[in-house]
């Protein structure tokens, strides 16, 4: 019977070419408004590492004080190098990793090849365990190699690509800032979008090209390129030991805590240690500390600016005017059928059965809509990855998920608008049309 | 005036009338709203940074040792830059408008209050810092270069500034009686004294809040860092020679660095404000799409509406209804439509506006808006109507005389 009903939708549609052009044409201008908005919003918002974003925690503890506390009376997002180093000895987690970003000259091994720069990451080697970092070539470095302050490094896929050209640099020498570091290990292509690990700037930036260990970086004095927040600027006269004993927030530190009952713990131990360091003198202020999972730091970091929102609300809204409007078009058009469908009714039609036949019509105007919205938001996407922020433009794409939600999206919408004029269809009065 | 058989047709058949009435009341909620806001990104992106923003260029330096005589490299590169044709000044900082960097402190009035008055960007300059940038001196003076001292990543304290200049909308905001000039400031525990007033200098960072923009201060420091960002102001017209004989320059001086892209400050500008462009393209052509599908829609229905009551309208002709009261008919009709739509529009543009600025950092939208809106429509609901209605006019009065035509 639905064959029968959707051989009488084609038929309709080629019979009332314009008027159904239109329609679909409506309706698809406000599938492809809708969705390429949403679709900034879907890249924004997506989880980065899904299968452990409840598992890894960023630990705050307020070292700054009320003074530079934000508005909002948040600890600062970073910790300070004692800090960082009295939780890493106090209460190993799982995995751990204290981080910051640094930028480093590279010096090719080719003369003719000028040196540049590349943006890296000191950090512990939990960093690469945490965060189920793919490794193309070797792993990440040793303990030893951390106790040792070993001058090691892991690169990233593209810089391996520009030095090596392929070839396996393992064991190689890399010239970071004049220094040979070794090569123990090289990614793949890696890069979780958002940037959960580092949302200190854009948080759809890049990775980073290098990694070296956190120590090696702290040893030579590597001065961190991210934000640094110090209530008290340290002592000049005591130069980068000055720096590490300060309170000073500029570290990144993430912890991985498989079960709720390790981060429950967790989250007792970090008051206890700000506690403990108010005590003894270092905190003039009550304990204040945080331990959030990746999805509740994206939310609090609000990744997502307000302005996509506004744009997306936009876009929805459009859609919602297009489905207004595409209800008018369709109601034209079952009138302009009243005769046919009056024949259905006096041949023995229920209701029910127009009903059902002029909605299989709209679920056929779906369909048709939902492909050209789908090409009208592959095409906007295009357009917005012209005048999107670079970081944006790298990454905004319609994926899978897209495709299904706008086609889901657009029979769904297109049904909904169908309701109505479908009703009105069925209350013909067959005995009217046999009139003529 | 025929208003009464107007609403007498709409009431026996409203569906249509609603549907119109509808779209037109969420399209001006969604255009009032969206034209708000991209005219205030219009205003943001428009803001003078203070500097000398056509003569300007930036590059970052990254020396590949980490430690080393940063003071005389640094000396050596900005006589060298300075001494380029076509380039009237360079100074080595940490920060630029619009690019970022620098610092950002809490500015106080006493060394006690360590939470400040309002936070401010701060800039390090030698003494070449204020014509480098291009600055309008507005009161008191300048460095001079003995009041420079050095600034490194292991003597880092830009708070320990002796005197330091400040922008005119800092000095107003920490003194508001003008007499801002040879008065401490904290930015740290020891004060530092105001010695000249700039006229304007944007913050590093790009903010939505109007008046942090433009709280900036100038601390006499030569920076001396593995990395340093140059400002080079070159003679008008010439920043393009000057940026391709820079790097030639400073690779005879030492080849153990890393010279960035060089930015005409023109550029740093567009990069910058890539996101409010990109907001105010894409919200102004959905809002344009929005606008066309709009009238479409009542050219559409009301071409319908005509071809229903072609019948009534060829009575009406016959009963000696001229042409014009016809067009009369349908233009008071749609008037009356849109009008409806209109009002509802405002309320909803209204609560629109409110949910906004409970939810969103969004400031309250000023009444023009939404009355300007309401007009647009109405004039776009006239024109729509003007094609329809004409067909309508046409209609003979002969028509009335035929039985039953089925008109579409």
């Amino acid at each position: 019977m639905l064959a029968y009903y959707f051989k009488l939708a084609f038929n309709s549609l080629r019979k009332n070419l314009a008027l159904s052009c239109l329609t679909i044409a409506t309706i698809a201008i406000g599938i492809g408004a809708s969705m390429s908005t949403y679709t900034i919003y879907h890249v924004m918002s997506g989880d980065p590492i899904p299968w452990k974003s409840s598992e890894l925690f960023v630990p705050q503890i307020d070292s700054l004080g009320p003074t530079v506390r934000s508005k909002s009376g948040e600890p600062s997002d970073l910790l300070s190098y004692q800090d960082a180093i009295a939780l890493q000895n106090a209460r190993p987690a799982l995995h751990q990793a204290a981080m910051y970003q640094i930028q480093l000259t590279v010096a090719p091994a080719d003369p003719n090849q000028l040196p540049f720069a590349v943006s890296a990451r000191a950090s512990g080697a939990g960093f690469f365990s945490m965060f189920d970092t793919p490794f193309a070539l070797g792993t990440y470095w040793s303990k030893a190699d951390e106790q040792q302050r070993a001058n090691v490094a892991v690169l990233a896929a593209g810089l391996a690509d520009r030095l090596f050209h392929g070839e396996n640099p393992l064991g190689k020498a890399i010239t970071l800032n004049q220094r040979d570091y070794r090569i123990v290990g090289v990614l793949k292509p890696w890069n979780p979008s958002p940037r959960f690990y580092d949302l200190s700037g854009d948080a759809l930036a890049q990775s980073d090209a290098v990694y070296i260990p956190f120590t090696t970086a702290i040893d030579h004095q590597m001065a961190s390129i991210g934000h640094k927040f110090c209530a008290i600027m340290p002592d000049p006269a005591q130069g980068w030991q000055g720096l590490l004993s300060s309170n000073c927030a500029w570290l990144q530190y993430w912890v991985e805590l498989p079960t709720a009952g390790d981060a429950d713990n967790y989250r007792q131990f970090l008051q206890q240690y700000a506690t403990d360091q108010q005590r003894a003198g270092r905190f003039g202020w009550p304990a204040l500390t945080r331990l959030r999972n990746v999805r509740e730091w994206l939310i609090y970091k609000h990744v997502i600016p307000d302005e996509i929102r506004a744009v997306m609300a936009v876009g929805f809204s459009f859609l919602l005017v297009c489905l207004i409007n595409a209800i008018g078009l369709m109601l034209a058009k079952f009138n302009g059928r009243t005769s046919d469908l009056g024949v259905r009714r006096a041949l023995g039609a229920s209701k029910r059965d127009v009903v059902v036949q002029c909605l299989a019509e709209s679920a056929l105007v779906g369909l048709l809509s939902g492909v050209a919205g789908l090409a009208l938001t592959l095409l906007a996407v295009a357009a917005e990855r012209n005048v999107v922020s670079e970081s944006l433009a790298k990454v905004i794409h319609v994926d899978l998920v897209l495709v299904l939600i706008t086609l889901l999206l657009a029979e769904i919408a297109t049904i909904c608008a169908g309701l109505y004029p479908a009703w009105r269809a069925s209350r013909i009065q067959p005995a009217l049309q046999l009139k003529m | 005036m025929e208003i009464l058989p107007i609403f007498s047709a709409i009431r026996r058949n409203p569906v249509g009338a609603l549907l119109i009435a509808l779209q037109i009341a969420v399209t001006m909620a969604v255009m009032c709203n969206a034209s708000f806001v991209v005219a205030q990104q219009l205003q943001r992106m428009n803001r003078p940074t203070g500097i000398d923003e056509a003569n300007i260029l930036t590059f970052y330096n990254v020396w590949s040792t980490q430690s080393g005589d940063f003071k005389s490299r640094v000396q050596t590169d900005l006589a060298t830059l300075r001494s380029l044709p076509g380039v009237d000044d360079a100074t080595a900082t940490l920060g630029l408008p619009l690019r970022g960097g620098g610092y950002n402190l809490s500015v106080a009035l006493t060394p006690t209050d360590t939470k400040g008055i309002t936070d401010s960007a701060v800039y390090p300059v030698d003494s070449h810092g204020m014509a480098a940038f291009g600055l309008q001196l507005r009161a008191g003076r300048g460095f001079t270069s003995d009041e420079i001292a050095d600034l490194t990543a292991e003597h880092e304290d830009p708070t320990l500034a002796p005197v330091v200049l400040v922008t005119h909308a800092l000095a107003d905001r920490l003194f508001p009686h003008g007499d801002a000039l040879g008065k401490p400031i904290y930015l740290g525990t020891k004060p530092s004294t105001i010695i000249g007033i700039v006229d304007r200098m944007q913050a590093a960072h790009v903010s939505m809040a109007s008046d942090l923009m433009e709280y900036s201060i100038l601390v006499p420091f030569q920076w001396e860092g593995s990395t340093t960002l140059y400002v080079v102001r070159t003679k008008p017209g010439q920043y393009k020679s000057v940026a391709a004989a820079i790097p030639p320059a400073l690779a005879r001086i030492s080849r153990a660095r890393v010279i960035g892209n060089i930015n005409p400050f023109v550029q740093t500008r567009a990069d910058a404000y890539r996101p409010f462009r990109a907001m105010v393209l894409i919200l102004s052509s959905v809002c344009t799409l929005l606008l066309i599908i709009t009238c479409l829609g009542i050219v559409g229905l009301t071409t319908y509406w005509v071809s229903q009551r072609s019948r009534q309208i060829g009575i009406r002709r016959a009963l000696g209804a001229r042409q014009v009261d016809i067009l009369r008919y349908f233009h008071t009709e749609n008037f009356l439509v849109v009008g409806a739509g209109a009002i509802a529009g405002i309320i909803l543009g209204d609560a629109t506006n409110v949910l906004a600025v409970e939810h969103f950092a969004m400031a309250r939208m000023p009444q023009v808006y939404i009355l300007a809106s309401a007009l647009i429509m109405l004039v776009l609901g006239q024109l729509s109507v003007l094609w329809p209605s004409f067909r309508a006019a046409k209609v003979p009065p002969a028509l009335a005389t035929r039985a039953q035509v089925e008109h579409r």
